[in-house]
Parts: C-alpha cells; structure tokens; sequence
C-alpha cells in the first residue's frame, strides 16, 4: 500500500472517530482502525462492535492495499505534520511509514484481515429525511437518557415513526423528554428501536458533512449515512418503556413563566444545594412563584418570581438539574408549566405546536 | 427363590455410621470428652495428645467420677445422666445430653476409663475395643475421670484416610481447647502435644486473663470490653478496637449459654456494629458470650452442637450489636476513665454442679490481671485537643506526643471522618427526601421475603424508599431516596429484602447511602499533601474529638497510630 493524501482531508474523519475507538480494549484490534487504499480513494473503517463507522476520503493512490493502524497515534501524529501532503505506505511485516516534509514516523501495524468486517447494509433501503428535523429532536431529547448501564433500556433514545409523524423519546426514569415531528418521507418502521446514546453523538457528529441525511433499518441495526460517511450503530434490544401512560392528561394548573427568569432564579437559589440535595421547592399561588431551597449546613435561599397563573395555591419540590437541563435546551421566550399537586407529575412545553413534552416526576419533601 | 437384598444392619456396623456423626475427627473427640469432664464439675482438665491424636488422646479431669455400674453403663448408646424425660431437652444446661459420645468414641477406637468416686477406695477401669468390651476391673486412681482414646478410626479405614496432616489436626483440637477454656475461666487447662506445652491455664481465672493465656497479652491490649442486655438476653466479653483485624473470621468466638457456636448472623451483627471502621472483608477480633434462657435456643441442631437456632434471633442480633457498638463509643469517647467493668466480671456462673477443688494459683491470675489492666489502659482513648503538637512528616502526617506516647496522624483520613461524621447527621436531621419514579418498578420476591419486606416498609419509607405491595409476592418502588437515584435501586432493594430475611435487619440502604456520603466527604476535605498550621492542626483535634469514631476514616483505614514511650525506648536499646 503506498498512497498520498491531504492533511486537511484525513484530519477531521481521524478526529470523529476517536470517541468510537475505544480506549481499553480487551481486542487490541479495536484499538486501531482499518485503511482501504483503491480507486483514488481511500476508506477508513472505526468499529467498537455496537457502533461502526466508514469513511471515504479522496487520496493518490499509488499502490493499493490495506492495514490497520492504531487510531490515536494516528490521530496524533496527522495533526501535527508540517505539511499539507502526507505520505502513507505499508512495507514489510505491517510496517507503516508516513512521510511529510522533514519527518519520517515508522508504525507497527496490524494486518487488515484481523479487523472485524463492516456491518452489511444495502444503500438501497435508505430513505432521505430531514438533517434539521433530526438535529432537533436529538437535541431536545438526549439529556435526558439514563447513563445507568444496569438499566439497559433506556439508555438510548427511543426512535418511532406513524403515518406522517416521527417521534423520539428518552428518559433515566424520573423525567422524560420527548418530541413528535411531521414528516413526509415515508419510513417503513414496524415497531420502535432503542438507538444507544453513544451511537446518537456520532450521529450528531456527521450532520454537519454536506450533503442529505439517510437513514434506514436492517436487522437489528440502523444505518445512517451523510456526504462520504457511514455509520452502522446496533440498536439496544430491549421493550422502551411505554412512555405515552406517563404522560398526565389532567393536570389543570397551568402556569406560564418567562423561561430566562425561572431558569436564572432556579440557578441563584440552587447555590444552596448541595451534592445530596438537589431539591428545591416551588410555592405557587396566582400571579406568584416562590422558590426555596434549604441547606442545614449553610443556610436557606428564597426568591419569588411573576408568573402568569390564576389557580389554587400548590407546592412542589423538584431536582434542579432535571429543571435547568430542560430550560437550558428550550430557546422560547416562555415557557408552560403544567401540574397537578406536589405527588404529581410535571409538565413543560413551550407553548408552540413543536411536538415537545417534557415530563418531570416532583421529589417527596 | 429372590434372595431379599434388604437386611438389617448388624448392631457394631450401626454403631459405626452412628458414630460417624459424633466423631468426625480427633478434635471431636477432644469437644466430647472435655466436656463430659466439664458435665461432671472438674476443676483441672489436662489434656494430652500424641500425633495430632491419631496415635493418643488423653483426657484427665478431678470431675465426680462415676461408680462402676455408672462407667460400664456409659459405653451404652443413648445412656446419659442428663435427661430423662422429653421435657428436659428443651432445659439443656450440660455440655452433652445426647448420650452418644462414649459409645461413639469407642466403637471406633481403642478406648480405656479409669474412673474413681472420691471417697471410694478403688476406681474402675473398663477396655473396649471397636465397641466391645474387653475388660473390667478395679484399679488404683486418683478421683475424676481418665479416658484414653487410642489407635482412632483402626476400624473404619475410610475415615482414617481422610484424616489430615497431625498438624492440621492438632490445630483442629487446639481450636477446641480454646474455645472450651475461654468458656470456662474458672477451670485449669492444659494442653500437651507430645512434649509440647501448648496450653497451661491457671484455675480461678476470669476472662481477661484466660483470654490472655490464649490469644495473647499483646492483642488483649486493645480490646474494648462489651455489656449489654435486653429482653432476657445478656451479652459480654470483649472486642478489638479497629486496629486488630483478620481476613476470616478467625478472631470471633461466640458462646451461647457457654457454648461455642458458629453462626453467621451473630457474624454479622458483629460486623454491623463496626460499620465503616473496618477494612472491608476484615473481621475483628470478638469474644462474646451470650446468655439467654435455654427454652429460647435450641442446640440439639447439629450431633456436633456447633449450631444452634434462635427463637428470635433479629432481636439477639440487636442486642449483640448495639452492645458491641456502644462499647466502641464509650471507648472513642471516654478518657482517661475508660472502664474496663465487664472484664472484671467472669463467665455468668450457671453451672449446675459446683467445681470440685480450686487450685491455689490465684497469685499468679493477680499478676496477670495486672500486668493486663497496664497494657490495656496505656492504649485507652486519645483525648485529642491535649495533645502537643510537633510537627508534620512530609506535609501528609501530623506528629504529636502526650506524656506517655507518640502519635501519627493521618490527615486525610481524620479530616475524611469529620467531614465523613458531619455530613452524614446533616444528611439524616434535614429528612431523607424521596424521588418519584416515573414508571414505578416492580419487584418480585419469595413467600419468605414478601413477609419481611411488608413487616419493614415503614422502616424503608424513612429511608426514602416507597413500597406499595401489589398483591402476590410483587411490589411496587414508587420512589427513591434522592441521593441514590441514578443508582440500581431495585437491585438494593433485592439485596436488602433477602437481608432482612436472613439477618432480621437491613443494613443495605444505610450502607448505600453511606457510601455516597464516603465519596462526598472524601473529596470535600483536603487530600494529599498540604501544610498545617497550628491552628489548623488544633482546629481538627478540636473537630476530632467531638467525632464519634474518630480512630478510623470512613474507608476503615486508621486515623491514628502511636507508640509509647516505653516501645520507643525498647526500640532504641534504653531498656
């Protein structure tokens, strides 16, 4: 293999990959990614088994070949060439040479066929949908995953499509965030599909690449595709919990706050929580919001704030970082609050036909 | 004509497998007769072994004796002179009852009494050989009781085999011997391997003494003494504080109604007693004994009577473990007063029959309790704001000295157990709050669990738990404690449940959420290397010493080491 190749090009696809290649491996192989060089043009494979990634990159071929090379050394090493043109080529026993300007590094590769084989999927099946919506509904939802591996099922975003609708979900079990979409593209989706969290920060990853978002199911993986990448993430097998039921019907306090003086009041008065004790209370009554937070340590904080509400006085305690993770990802001026009482669950919206529900379980005070 | 292949054993082949059940192994041997010498109220028990007592066992006591008609009616199987009628089994006071151990001993050795009544001119000596008897005749010796048990096990091949090394079996006896002696202070014990003194006890002894004969002057020096009761049940003996510990559980001796026992619950109870000033999988020396009346415990569980059932035992765990805590308290907390009460008193004394002849050896139990009361309250609690401050090793180690002693401390860890202290009361006086789940989880549980479970939902709703039954054996986690949310609740709560059911108490919730709070005080104090003032040097004793636990950081490691002057100067060669 023996192939020249622009540094400009190499280093943002090096880049991307690294969070997919993983760092300690029981496979020494997956530490390293796989180069195809063919045709003018030269693949770069990254695989941690659940997500696996092809990239195209143009290059001057001059011999053809592949091998594998380890990811972050090489990563390392591009970036800090002196020159745009890099030379790459493979010699004896694996040895992998790359050449710019002055400098000569010398690696130890791994032969290619060691690599495990990318994922099979057929470009046909892939149906074009919308890069914007898709960001969005990411986006709005992600915070909201569990990070608990224990609880398998819903440590992803839960992905589903109706008639002219797409929806996404996700939640650790004491909030829930999730978003409906119009759309007209047809997806053929029989039932919905978990898609792990790491998995949706590589997608988030390629949206920026030129060109359409594609996308499409096969077997128990899901298939994106955008400008000269692929990605193939395996989706987590397991029932998402039927989120439709939690989402309250009745609750007939509404209350409209502008999210910038809540979420602003939610952070002062939050200075005096602490590690352990992340609640805080919500004293409502029309026309006014109190917040209060207590800290037998250091001492207590109240502010109060205007809203718009003309109910029944209520009190809720709430986890402020459930609170400002939603207000931080909203962009709307205001915001809708939606409850029941203090053993109830908490709606927000923003108020607009977006799609979006946010639903938030109060804490016992 | 089908030969039936079904037959009755014949009665020596009976005896064999009985056997089996009583006499495992020379060191069964040894429990079986020291405690018959016991039964019979000796004073003195010498015991000699030849080849870890394979070759000889030898058990001489100054018991009651038993008359000749007694003696050959004792190698009979279920002859006792302890109960009989049905109703005394459940009043067992005697180390044996069972009326098995003789017959038993004898059926697989070469077996010899000599036995004698004071006040009769001649004893009795009977032989039986692989349960016969061979011989019986008078002979001349002294009053008690002398059984020689030889050549174990020449009829029974198999078990032979499998005995192991005469050390390790020697080991086994000693053990036995131990536990026996510890039990009974009063009571002189020797111990012989061949021409091995392994164990010399003074009569008269109380605990302490004979705890120190047998584990040592040198690791009694730490030890707490335990007192506590409730409900009929007494508890007492002594602890080590945290800085002896061993990987098994080794150190803990447990005696019910003077008898040694295993049991993991009361294992347990210890360990709970400890929590966060052990290492973890480290087990502290404990010698505890409980006493309780006998219709409460039934010991005739195992031929060995090495377990024994409760009829309550959740409530005997508490009472052993908050005893054992208290005292760990007391011991943090009292200076330079620190009492050694329970110490001073000896074993309850229930025996039914009284010792026969005390030996004068009650000089030498005085010097030794003396020379014990020295070491032990030379390593009493350390009044901590008295200390003088010398200086810090390496910014890491404060250095500090009183009159008598030299101290280390670690900074760390001492910071890391105030904060540790305060945070947790913190934590617990603002109320533990509650997270509501968004999709309650359903947990499913044994018949056995569903009971315990129900009995302590209230105890986990403090906790910040919430548990609603939802019919069958199934509940339903409504909410979680706040600070463990994010955290495999219902994987805790399972835990917890089956830990309620076998140990009457859930310990799993506090030591999870203890856990957290481990983690938070461990990075909200200063770590690593920093230099202390004065001032902030005497601002942590201060805090030291108002701290319940103060020798050991959350983690178990120790906050604090000395020396004594006097370790110092052997060290130096001025002594």
């Amino acid at each position: 293999m023996k192939l020249t190749i622009q540094k400009n090009n190499l280093i943002k696809t090096l880049q991307n990959i690294q969070s997919i290649v993983e760092r300690k491996v029981t496979l020494p192989i997956l530490s390293n990614i796989k180069l195809v060089a063919d045709n003018n043009k030269i693949e770069i494979y990254a695989t941690n088994i659940e997500t696996s990634c092809k990239s195209t990159i143009p290059a001057e071929i001059k011999k053809s070949g592949d091998i594998t090379i380890n990811a972050r050394k090489f990563f390392e090493i591009t970036k800090e060439l002196p020159e745009e043109n890099i030379e790459i080529s493979v010699g004896e026993n694996s040895r992998i040479t790359i050449k710019s300007g002055k400098s000569r590094f010398n690696i130890n590769g791994l032969p290619a066929s060691e690599f495990p084989s990318f994922p099979e999927y057929n470009e046909g099946v892939l149906t074009v949908i919308d890069t914007e919506v898709v960001k969005e509904m990411i986006d709005r939802t992600i915070f909201a995953v569990s990070t608990e591996e224990y609880r398998h099922n819903i440590t992803g975003i839960f992905f589903e499509a109706e008639e002219g609708k797409v929806k996404m979900a996700a939640t650790d079990g004491y909030r829930l965030a999730s978003i409906e979409k119009p759309t007209e593209t047809e997806i053929k989706l029989n039932k919905g599909v978990i898609i792990p969290r790491r998995g949706i920060l590589e997608i988030k990853k390629i949206l920026d690449n030129e060109g359409s978002l594609l996308a499409g199911i096969t077997d128990n993986s899901m298939a994106f595709k955008k400008g000269n990448t692929v990605l193939i993430i395996r989706l987590i097998e397991g029932e998402f919990p039927s989120y439709g039921q939690v989402i309250p019907k009745d609750n007939n306090k509404l209350i409209t706050i502008s999210r910038e003086v809540l979420a602003s009041a939610i952070r002062r008065v939050s200075v005096l929580s602490s590690d352990k004790i992340r609640g805080i209370k919500f004293s409502i009554s029309k026309g006014k919001m109190s917040l209060y937070s207590n800290n037998p340590d250091l001492g207590d904080a109240l502010e109060e704030i205007d809203i718009k509400y003309d109910g029944d006085d209520m009190e809720v305690a709430f986890n402020v970082d459930y609170m400002l993770d939603v207000l931080n990802i909203l962009y709307t001026n205001n915001i809708n609050l939606e409850l029941k009482d203090s053993g109830s669950a908490g709606i927000i919206k923003t108020g607009l036909d977006d799609g979006y529900t946010y639903v938030i379980m109060p804490m016992r005070v | 004509m089908i030969k039936s292949k079904i037959k009755v054993m014949p009665p020596d082949l009976a005896a064999k497998i009985a056997a089996g059940e009583v006499v495992e192994r020379p060191a069964s041997v040894v429990k079986e007769l020291v405690e018959n010498s016991l039964d019979a109220g000796a004073a003195d028990i010498s015991i000699h072994i030849v080849d870890g007592g394979k070759k000889l066992i030898r058990v001489y006591d100054n018991g009651e004796g038993m008359s000749r008609e007694d003696a050959v009616l004792a190698f009979e199987r279920h002859a006792t002179s302890k109960i009989l009628k049905d109703d005394d089994l459940c009043s067992i006071s005697t180390m044996g009852f069972r009326g098995e151990a003789l017959p038993s001993i004898a059926s697989v050795s070469d077996a010899m009494v000599a036995t004698k009544v004071a006040g009769e001119i001649a004893g009795t000596r009977i032989r039986v050989r692989g349960g016969k008897i061979e011989d019986i005749s008078d002979f001349g010796c002294p009053d008690g009781t002398t059984v020689e048990v030889r050549d174990i096990f020449f009829n029974v091949p198999a078990r032979l085999k499998f005995l192991r090394s005469n050390a390790a079996e020697m080991g086994r006896i000693q053990d036995v011997v131990h536990h026996l002696s510890l039990a009974n202070p009063d009571i002189r014990f020797k111990l012989t391997h061949g021409k091995n003194i392994l164990l010399n006890a003074s009569a008269n002894s109380d605990l302490k003494t004979r705890a120190c004969d047998i584990l040592g002057t040198d690791i009694m020096r730490g030890v707490i003494p335990v007192e506590g009761n409730g409900g009929g049940v007494s508890v007492m003996g002594f602890v080590s504080n945290s800085n002896i510990t061993y990987p098994t559980t080794k150190g803990v001796f447990v005696f019910v109604n003077k008898r040694w026992i295993r049991d993991k619950g009361i294992n347990y109870a210890i360990l709970q007693a400890y929590k966060n000033m052990l290492m973890r999988d480290r087990y502290p020396l404990a010698v505890l004994f409980i006493s309780l009346p006998p219709e409460d415990v039934d010991v005739n569980v195992h031929p060995a009577k090495t377990e024994v059932r409760f009829k309550n035992p959740r409530f005997i765990y508490d009472v052993i473990s908050d005893a054992i805590r208290n005292a760990i308290l007391q011991k943090n907390k009292d200076y330079p007063d620190g009492t050694v009460t329970a110490l001073h008193t000896s074993v309850p004394q229930d025996r039914i029959r009284e010792p026969a002849i005390h030996y004068q050896t009650q000089d030498i139990a005085d010097r030794q309790a003396a020379l014990f009361e020295k070491a032990f309250h030379g390593t009493n609690g350390i009044s901590f704001p008295e200390l003088n401050f010398v200086g810090q090793l390496w910014d890491e180690y404060i250095i500090c000295n009183d009159e008598s002693m030299f101290y280390i401390i670690d900074q760390h860890a001492a910071a890391e157990r105030i904060a540790f202290e305060r945070i947790r009361k913190e934590y617990y006086s603002y109320g533990i709050r509650g997270q509501i789940l968004l999709v309650p989880e359903i947990i499913e549980v044994s018949a056995a669990e569903k009971e315990a479970l129900d009995s302590s939902i209230d105890v986990i709703k403090d906790l910040g738990f919430e548990i609603e039954q939802f019919g069958g054996n199934t509940f339903i986690l409504k909410a979680v404690p706040e600070i463990l949310s994010g955290r495999g609740c219902s994987g805790l709560l399972k835990d917890m449940t089956e830990e309620i059911c076998s140990f009457g108490k859930a310990a799993r919730i506090e030591d999870a959420i203890d856990a957290i709070l481990v983690k938070l005080a461990c990075h909200s104090v200063i770590r690593g290397r920093r230099k202390l003032t004065r001032d902030e040097v005497v601002s942590l004793f201060k805090q030291l010493s108002e701290v319940d636990f103060a020798s050991n950081c959350p983690h178990g490691r120790p906050v604090v080491k000395m020396f004594s002057k006097t370790e110092i100067e052997t060290m130096l060669k001025r002594r």
